[in-house]
């Protein structure tokens, strides 16, 4: 298996997080490619409600349908496309099918174009929804010496008041008291800022939203945070210090062949958010024999919305 | 006549027009139309009944001369 193995051309935040949190897992989730056969609903429902909303502000803003309930149609049928043959429901949530298309009639609702502070910006005819970048690194792909390029996506590029922000959109669960806490130092937005910026576009703020998916109810959420260039520069010098770590452990592994080159947390990462998906690999003096349980899928930063 | 506004009609509705789409048959999108209104009305429901909902009165906790004193 480790013959066909590559070490990623493209990095993005979901796999420095995962880097950082667990050396092992990232190895097993972005190198092997290794992924358990269900996909979380909490994924599939986040990637469908941000392919809705963009479809709703690109016939919105567009002007094929400056009606709201013309553009909250046409992204329903976006949402169903989207959803595909995922289960309608999942047992013990209420991330559903039926709650995505609520969950967008909502939001519309609580942030009606007419009167939301935040406005996706129009440039020569384009409409900065789902703004995707790919941009080169100072650093060498291990393997084929081409610049590693870091790619982002996020869900609009927005003006609020006349200043220019990055607007993303997420679903969750609960928002708590300290949900907005939580996007203070986040890596995701701080690479979305120097991304926008490589591409002309000067930041002023990030404004996350966030909605909530209840059994009865959604509730709504909103705050603003800033990065400031400082800040943008120091999560580029740890970024790069992420990579060359990434690097060393692929050297390592390239001369060993062992797994474990990428290290271990061996800790409470193993059993956040109700486990690591590859705690059955970790758990076993024979990692090989689990190998089956999972799908081989290789992961698209390019094309995968961030979570 | 089934009622517009219940949920389990609605969900029906989405089913119905998942399977559609899945069985590669072109759904217009005026045909979510009544889905869109629906999901509307049940969320104005929902608002209307969370406001309505009796809320629980904040406590009285008795003060003594005592903690007055304190105080």
């Amino acid at each position: 298996m480790s013959a066909s193995l590559s070490f990623p051309p493209v990095i993005d935040s979901s796999m420095r997080s995962e880097f950082v949190s667990c050396p092992h897992s990232f190895f097993r989730r972005y190198i092997q490619g290794l992924q358990l056969p269900h996909r979380s609903v909490h994924l599939h429902f986040g990637s469908c409600f941000a392919d809705g909303i963009a479809t709703f502000r690109k016939e919105f803003y567009g002007g094929s349908r400056p009606h709201i309930d013309d553009a909250l149609q046409a992204a329903t049928a976006t949402i169903i496309r989207s959803w595909g043959d995922f289960p309608e429901e999942v047992e013990g949530s209420a991330k559903s099918l039926y709650r995505c298309v609520g969950a967008l009639e909502a939001y519309i609702a609580q942030y009606p174009p007419a009167t939301d502070h935040v406005k996706p910006l129009i440039e020569n005819g384009t409409i900065h929804t789902e703004f995707n970048f790919a941009l080169p690194l100072p650093i060498l792909h291990p393997e084929t010496d081409e610049p590693l390029l870091y790619a982002g996506r996020f869900d609009m590029l927005g003006d609020m008041a006349g200043l220019k922000v990055i607007e993303d959109d997420k679903t969750t669960s609960q928002l708590g008291a300290t949900w907005g806490q939580q996007w203070r130092l986040r890596g995701q937005f701080t690479g979305y800022a120097w991304g926008a910026s490589e591409f002309g576009h000067r930041i002023d703020g990030i404004v996350v939203r966030g909605i909530s998916i209840l059994r009865t109810q959604y509730g709504h959420a909103e705050i603003i945070e800033q990065r400031p260039q400082w800040m943008i520069d120091a999560w580029k010098n740890q970024l790069h210090r992420d990579i060359y770590r990434m690097i060393d452990c692929w050297k390592v592994y390239s001369l060993t062949g062992k797994p474990t080159s990428f290290d271990q947390n061996l800790d409470s990462t193993c059993s956040a958010y109700g486990g690591c998906q590859f705690l059955d690999l970790c758990t076993s003096a024979d990692p090989d024999r689990w190998l089956p349980n999972y799908d081989t899928t290789s992961y698209d930063p390019l094309g995968v919305p961030q979570p | 006549m089934s009622d517009p506004l219940d949920p389990t009609t609605i969900n029906q509705r989405l089913r119905d027009n998942r399977a559609r789409v899945l069985a590669g048959e072109d759904v217009a999108p005026e045909e979510y139309r009544e889905i869109i209104a629906a999901l509307r009305a049940s969320r104005i429901a929902a608002t209307q009944a969370e406001l309505r909902r009796p809320r629980r009165k904040s406590p009285v906790i008795p003060i003594s001369a005592s903690t007055l004193e304190d105080l």
